[in-house]
């Protein structure tokens, strides 16, 4: 450990006690993400409980130029948590706490580690939820870091449209919030969404107002299967350009259905391509969608569709949907997994999608593709074949597919950030000048780079 | 004096508005209409669209009504994408559903909806 890290720790005892700690087994937990970059162990963990204690530590590693990494649930893909110059790991985990609740105006203020599960408990009773679903049980202050989404962004939007306002703990300990509660407003430099996506690069989100949305009064959802990918491609890009406004749709290619099947135990499914659609609204607005999409999907083939109504159905179907990614790595036991994030424009999608199906064809190598297609994003869970050159290949891959996306008109990452993987198609994607501004930013808010080192930028 | 307010009386009746019956046709449960619909006193239709619709290749919009007597609805035609302006047959009366549906490339044959109905909506006078 570094004298300067040794430093911070001891001192940040007076304040946080025994909860910055230096124990191999949390420092090894705070090494790594779920993803497959190699993990790197912290100085050491700090789990802190307040915006104030947060700030404290934050302005003694600015004062001894220690690395600081925010970790939440540490559930990122794309290296994001993975302290590769050492430092403390910033936790949040335990900020659990759901602050104000205004009904009325349909807002919650929460602290940065509460779950998107807990919070949806906690509003159940209220008549109110909270729309944005990445699938894993993350942290809500991740999910704002990540710029994170999922399957209900076509609907609800992203976590971006779901944020009202942020507090912040700055790099030098100072405090600022972000925002507020209204759902417009035309002061001054948006620096909510300056923070949104800044993936613990500027400062660490402590607090978040969100926006929250009625649960609808019915809800309903159906699976349908194609002898294509084409034609379930087709079918969700004629869906969108209907204007049907579906709640999530889902894409399962035929490996990816064929995974869940036996991961999760699915029935009346074959190994074919899959869409899982979900409607809500009023029990009659609900039924006619469905319709509405149910005639667009055999146009393009589809061989009728599965209703689940019950709710129990339903939740497995969609436990089904988000332990993709585990059913994904359940066909090779023991291997990693790459996952892959482009998202295109919708127009593009039948290209993108039907160009990945072929570069994985071309790779040889065994890669799930499941997408929230109802906003142009597809993923596939790239399983990294064990021996040296595995992992290249597996990389190799995912270039091949993010270089179509952005050809395309698309971007490298939809929703799981750009962390330490996807840093080298910043250039591509947004040109030298929108980085140098980027990187303007950074030096002005954290001038000496103590926060979350090595990610987003290259060098 | 006299002359002069009538004038103006009859300056005022003349820029009222001629009164309208209009519709907003979108999907149940969707946050915004998708076309908007305004019909004048000599019978004719205008249907706007408020966001762009692509229509699968091989398929065509066609529009339709049903007058609150009427059982079943008849074509007005087939909507282009940028909208269309079609004859009601009459005055428009208030509570006639406008009905869109998805139909094989030049519209349904048969003179009857074939295809799934997308949007819909009823004429109100404003």
């Amino acid at each position: 450990m570094s004298q300067a890290a040794d430093t911070v720790i001891s001192q940040a005892r007076e304040f946080l006690g025994d909860r910055i700690t230096t124990n191999n087994a949390l420092r090894e937990q705070h090494s790594h993400g779920e993803d497959t970059h190699p993990p790197v162990m912290p100085d050491g963990v700090a789990f802190v409980h307040t915006t104030e204690e947060a700030a404290r530590l934050l302005a003694l590693c600015h004062a001894h130029n220690v690395p600081v990494v925010p970790f939440g649930a540490g559930t990122s893909l794309e290296g994001h948590v993975t302290p590769v110059r050492g430092g403390i790991s910033i936790d949040v985990s335990q900020m659990k706490a759901v602050l104000q609740l205004n009904p009325e105006d349909m807002d919650c203020r929460i602290q940065a580690g509460v779950t998107r599960l807990q919070l949806n408990e906690y509003l159940r009773d209220q008549g109110l939820f909270f729309p944005v679903d990445p699938g894993s049980d993350c942290t809500i202050g991740g999910m704002c870091a990540t710029r994170a989404s999922g399957t209900n962004a076509v609907r609800y939007g992203t976590i971006r449209e779901n944020v009202l306002g942020l507090t912040v703990a700055l790099p030098d300990g100072r405090v600022i919030n972000t925002g507020g509660r209204v759902r417009k407003s035309a002061t001054g430099y948006d620096l909510t969404r300056l923070f949104i996506g800044s993936e613990g690069t500027l400062g660490i989100i402590t607090e978040i107002q969100l926006r929250l949305h009625g649960i609808p009064e019915a809800i309903s959802s159906a699976v349908c299967q194609f002898q294509t990918m084409k034609g379930a491609v087709e079918t969700v890009i004629a869906i969108l350009q209907l204007g049907i406004p579906v709640a999530r749709m889902e894409l399962l290619d035929e490996v990816q259905i064929a995974a869940s099947v036996t991961f999760s135990k699915l029935e009346n499914l074959q190994p074919l391509p899959t869409l899982f659609f979900e409607f809500h609204g009023t029990e009659a607005g609900v039924a006619e969608q469905a319709q509405q999409a149910e005639a667009v999907a055999l146009d393009n083939g589809a061989s009728g569709f599965a209703w689940a109504t019950d709710p129990a159905e339903r939740a497995k179907l969609w436990k089904a949907r988000h332990d993709g990614y585990w059913a994904a790595l359940a066909l090779k036991p023991g291997w990693k997994g790459l996952a892959t994030d482009a998202v295109v424009p919708i127009s593009r999608l039948a290209d993108a999608i039907l160009g990945a199906k072929e570069d994985i064809a071309a790779s040889g190598l065994t890669a799930p593709m499941v997408g929230h297609v109802g906003d142009g994003n597809f993923h596939t869970v790239i399983l990294v074949p064990p021996g040296p050159d595995g992992l290249e290949r597996a990389w190799a891959l995912d270039k091949k597919i993010v270089a179509r996306a952005v050809a395309l008109g698309g971007s490298c990452s939809g929703e799981h950030g750009v962390g330490i993987g996807k840093r080298e198609f910043l250039e591509q994607e947004h040109g030298l000048e929108a980085l140098a501004v980027m990187r303007s930013l950074k030096t002005a808010i954290d001038p000496r780079g103590i926060m979350n080192p090595g990610k987003l930028f290259l060098n | 004096m006299l002359v002069l307010a009538t004038g103006l009386g009859v300056a005022l009746w003349r820029s009222g508005v001629a009164p309208q019956a209009v519709a907003a046709i979108g999907v149940a449960n969707a946050p915004a209409p998708l076309f908007l619909a305004q019909a004048d006193p000599d019978g004719s239709l205008r249907i706007s669209p408020l966001a762009v619709i692509a229509v699968p290749n091989g398929r065509d919009l066609q529009l339709w009504m049903q007058l609150p007597k009427d059982q079943e609805p008849h074509s007005l035609g087939i909507l282009s994408a940028a909208g269309s302006t079609v004859s009601l047959g009459g005055p428009p009366v208030e509570g006639t559903r406008l009905l869109i549906s998805l139909e094989p490339r030049g519209g349904a044959s048969s003179g009857r909806i074939t295809g799934q109905v997308l949007y819909g909506g009823t004429l109100a006078n404003r």
